[in-house]
């Protein structure tokens, strides 16, 4: 008899509609932090160019 | 007649689940308690063996009878909400015998590699599959229709809670999350690195800094990724990978 080896995989596709949602929601969520925060921080950055800027 | 099912994988992943109870309840119980009881299952068999070098065979309570067949790394549970006589025991021996050989030839010969998590169509080929051959051998009550739809569901949850996988809160593991930490503290290195450039060298415009939005935003992604245990594309490519 053939042994059972019943693999269990850690990757693969999501089918389900309800989780692929749940899943896209989140990942906007992500994306939509990441810009604001690089928003922020890119003219934080810019801001503090130009201060120096003028010092010199 | 059987109230519940398990199939269960030695490491005390449950493969198959069905509770006639749970079926005919409109306030079931969580998925969770499935779950932990599949582990309870593997674990107590495994103790047995190694403390008695023997088979558990049966788990009584006082209201409940579990029966308990092995085959191999493959167990079959079966429970019937009473405590049993000898001579039901020995029916409900059969019915497990029946369903372990089921469950045998199902996976004789084949890759083996059901890896339900990847291929959802083997998983749904095994539950039905299988819910079919106990309603045919009449081991569960055919009187509510055995909802396949929600069993799918069930034991899907189950090989997700098992890797991990979070639909919505988490779908990478920790060497993923490592990789996206790592890109993201590379890109927010490279943002200030080129900051230090535009600011060290007065003939580069100001404004040029704006363009720091780019590595800055790969940046913070990596890092939110790492700390949300969740990766955007794979999110968008409808997929998880809990390594």
């Amino acid at each position: 008899m053939v042994k059972l080896e019943l693999m269990l995989n850690y990757e693969g596709a999501i089918t389900s509609t309800e989780y692929v949602k749940k899943d896209f929601r989140k990942a906007m969520r992500i994306i939509a932090l990441s810009v604001l925060s690089s928003a922020v921080v890119a003219t934080g950055l810019f801001f503090l160019l130009k201060f120096l800027r003028s010092l010199s | 007649m059987i109230n519940e099912v398990y199939v269960i994988k030695d490491s005390g992943i449950p493969l198959f689940y069905y509770n006639y109870d749970q079926l005919v309840s409109d306030d079931p119980v969580s998925d969770d308690r499935h779950t932990l009881e599949a582990g309870f299952f593997a674990a107590i068999v495994q103790f047995g063996v190694e403390l008695a070098n023997d088979e558990l065979r049966y788990v009584v309570f006082d209201n409940r009878t579990y029966g308990i067949k092995r085959n191999q790394d493959i167990y079959v549970v079966f429970s019937e909400n009473v405590q049993l006589s000898v001579g039901q025991l020995e029916d409900l021996d059969k019915k497990l015998s029946t369903a372990s050989e089921f469950i045998s030839e199902r996976f004789a010969g084949k890759p083996l590699d059901i890896a339900m998590a990847v291929n959802e169509e083997a998983m749904d080929k095994l539950i039905g599959d299988f819910s079919s051959f106990l309603v045919q051998k009449e081991i569960i009550q055919e009187d509510v229709p055995l909802d396949t739809g929600r069993l799918k569901k069930q034991v899907r949850n189950f090989v997700f809670k098992s890797v991990g996988y979070e639909p919505g809160k988490c779908n990478i593991g920790k060497r993923e999350k490592m990789k996206r930490l790592s890109v993201g503290l590379i890109f927010i290195t490279i943002s200030l690195a080129l900051f230090s450039v535009i600011a060290l060298i007065p003939s580069i415009p100001v404004w040029i800094t704006f363009f720091l939005i780019f590595p800055l935003f790969m940046g913070f992604n990596g890092i939110y990724q790492y700390f949300f245990r969740f990766c955007v594309t794979n999110a968008l490519k409808k997929q998880y990978d809990m390594n």
